[in-house]
């Protein structure tokens, strides 16, 4: 199978996260992953395209999110671009939730659950020009 | 860097956004729209349709009219993959939609000869069934699920067709203006 690419762009306003998670639910459903796979990696894009409106782009209508979704014969490679200053300093690991409620403080939460949700997951920050978080799925 | 589960690689500073150039197609990448580009494989249909039906329930179009757009919009794609691309998976759809003071704007595009614009009047009925040859159909059914639609093909550069639905308000406007 000849890798099938879909892409969508979308402008970063709080409630176009929905069409992105629309997108790659569909694209998902079509190549017959099953139904668990396709529900997390749903969720996992709905946590990425918040975080690119809303951290990346900071919720300016005039700077786009990008996703480009990519099916080869045995994996899904899905990828999220925005256009902030990509100086995020994102952190897989677990975040400390007894000194979080010690300090009042919860937050950080967001990428270490899309890091559990999918087969693999990078992310590209480069300084003026944004992020880009890709996330793949293995059938 | 603590891994959890899944492998985890996290790269700052390099520039690695090679693989993620979409390609624009001269398409008009302004903020406001919505763009999606799927290759020229019937099964996409259903990611055109599902992503077109978010997006009219979020605009909160009223269900019938976002019912009928969107068999409108299956017709134009299907049109657009079978005979723009000719099923040439290697060439794209895309699909723009633009929400702007109550009106509903999706186009259509395909990347085919553009050498033929096709017409959206009712077919000879009586003349197609005479030459056992049924076609045409397609673009005068969708003319008939929206509120305005436009075709516009450019030799060896595509076919557009755009179709709109307006909100009631705007539908009474446009009805007192006439």
């Amino acid at each position: 199978m000849n890798e099938e690419k879909t892409s969508l762009t979308i402008p970063s306003i709080f409630g176009n996260e929905e069409i992105l998670v629309e997108t790659v639910g569909s694209v998902a459903r079509i190549k017959g992953y099953p139904f668990e796979k396709v529900n997390k990696l749903k969720s996992a894009v709905a946590e990425l395209s918040v975080n690119a409106i809303e951290h990346g782009n900071r919720n300016d209508p005039d700077k786009n999110v990008v996703m480009t979704i990519s099916c080869e014969e045995s994996a899904m490679r899905v990828s999220i671009r925005d256009y902030g200053d990509g100086r995020l300093d994102p952190d897989f690991s677990k975040p400390d939730i007894g000194k979080q409620v010690a300090d009042k403080k919860l937050g950080g939460w967001g990428m270490y659950l899309v890091h559990t949700l999918v087969d693999e997951m990078n992310i590209d920050a480069v300084p003026d020009e944004g992020t880009t978080t890709t996330v793949i799925i293995r059938n | 860097m603590e891994k959890i589960g899944p492998v985890a690689k996290m790269v700052i500073g390099a520039n690695r956004f090679e693989h993620f150039q979409v390609e624009n197609h001269g398409m008009d990448m302004m903020s406001g729209k919505i763009i999606l580009t799927v290759p020229s494989i019937l099964s996409y249909l259903d990611v055109v349709i599902d992503v077109m039906e978010t997006y009219a329930r979020m605009k909160r179009v009223p269900c019938e009219k976002a019912a009928k757009l969107s068999s409108a919009v299956a017709e134009v794609c299907v049109n657009a993959m079978e005979h723009g691309n000719r099923l040439d998976p290697s060439k794209d759809i895309v699909m723009t939609m633009v929400w702007e003071e109550s009106q509903f704007k999706v186009s259509i595009r395909d990347f085919g000869k553009g050498d033929k614009e096709p017409s959206i009047s009712m077919p000879d009925i009586t003349k197609q069934i005479e030459d056992k040859e049924l076609s045409g159909w397609g673009l005068f059914l969708a003319s008939r699920f929206v509120d305005r639609i436009e075709v516009k093909s450019v030799p060896n550069d595509g076919t557009t067709t755009t179709m709109t639905v307006y909100t009631e308000d705007q539908l009474n406007n446009r009805i007192e203006a006439q």
